[in-house]
């Protein structure tokens, strides 16, 4: 089963489109491409939405518990210590 | 980008003031819509926008695209830090450029976005926008990290 990461922040639009993109094209170069899917969402929709992924990437500081395991992006944003936060991402996914 | 969406040594109180003051010119211009400032607020202090990179501090304020009217990039660099709270994780941030995102359609900026924040690893690049003092030439800066040109 492909594991479902939801990458979510203040609008669901701005930052984490770039968080995304950036996360895309890192499990690309790891060649798990095919092993992954993707959501997008605003942090009002997480409660809603958050359940029915294996991970919640966001940029917005959440403070909920959705039940699901929430890891911080904003390493995407700034760029630094990116890597790190893939591979954060990729040990709750277990890949 | 247009040069004149580049406002250098501008004087502000703080956030607030520089939310009041540069909404009335965005405004003016015909860039946003008079809920624009309220809108912006709010954002900012629901999911702040602040940020660090190696050697300097930042902010990239911005709100829903339902508030403007034409889009943009707008660089500030205030004469002195702006207290802002860091995204993510709430800690203080004494933004000393501050680029203002007006996202009309995602799609057709989402290029100008990211490009702009990949670049904010390049302490080559983040060093002239912080100390440039020709707003042409920031304007250019700015396009050659967009793909503008």
């Amino acid at each position: 089963m492909k594991k479902k990461i939801l990458v979510a922040c203040g609008a669901g639009v701005c930052t984490s489109t770039v968080a995304l993109q950036k996360l895309q094209a890192k499990l690309a170069e790891e060649g798990l491409e095919n092993q992954v899917t993707y959501g997008q969402c605003s942090v009002a929709d997480l409660p809603m939405n958050a359940a029915s992924y294996d991970v919640v990437v966001t940029t917005s500081r959440v403070e909920a518990d959705y039940g699901t395991p929430v890891v911080f992006g904003l390493p995407f944003i700034t760029q630094i210590g990116m890597d790190d936060c893939v591979d954060e991402i990729l040990d709750v996914l277990g890949l | 980008m247009d040069a004149s969406l580049v406002f250098l040594d501008a004087d502000f109180q703080n956030q607030d003031d520089l939310f009041h003051k540069m909404a009335a010119w965005l405004e003016k211009h015909g860039y946003v819509n008079e809920q624009y400032q309220s809108a912006l607020r709010q954002r900012e202090e629901q999911f702040p926008t602040g940020l660090r990179i190696p050697g300097h501090q930042l902010a990239i304020p911005h709100t829903d695209s339902e508030f403007i009217k034409k889009p943009g990039l707008v660089f500030v660099r205030p004469s002195r830090p702006l207290q802002f709270l860091e995204m993510c994780t709430g800690s203080p941030v004494e933004a000393e450029m501050i680029f203002m995102l007006l996202v009309k359609n995602k799609q057709d900026q989402m290029p100008l976005l990211s490009g702009l924040m990949s670049r904010f690893s390049d302490a080559g690049l983040m060093d002239r926008l912080s100390q440039e003092k020709d707003p042409e030439v920031i304007a250019r800066l700015l396009d050659t990290c967009t793909g503008s040109h």
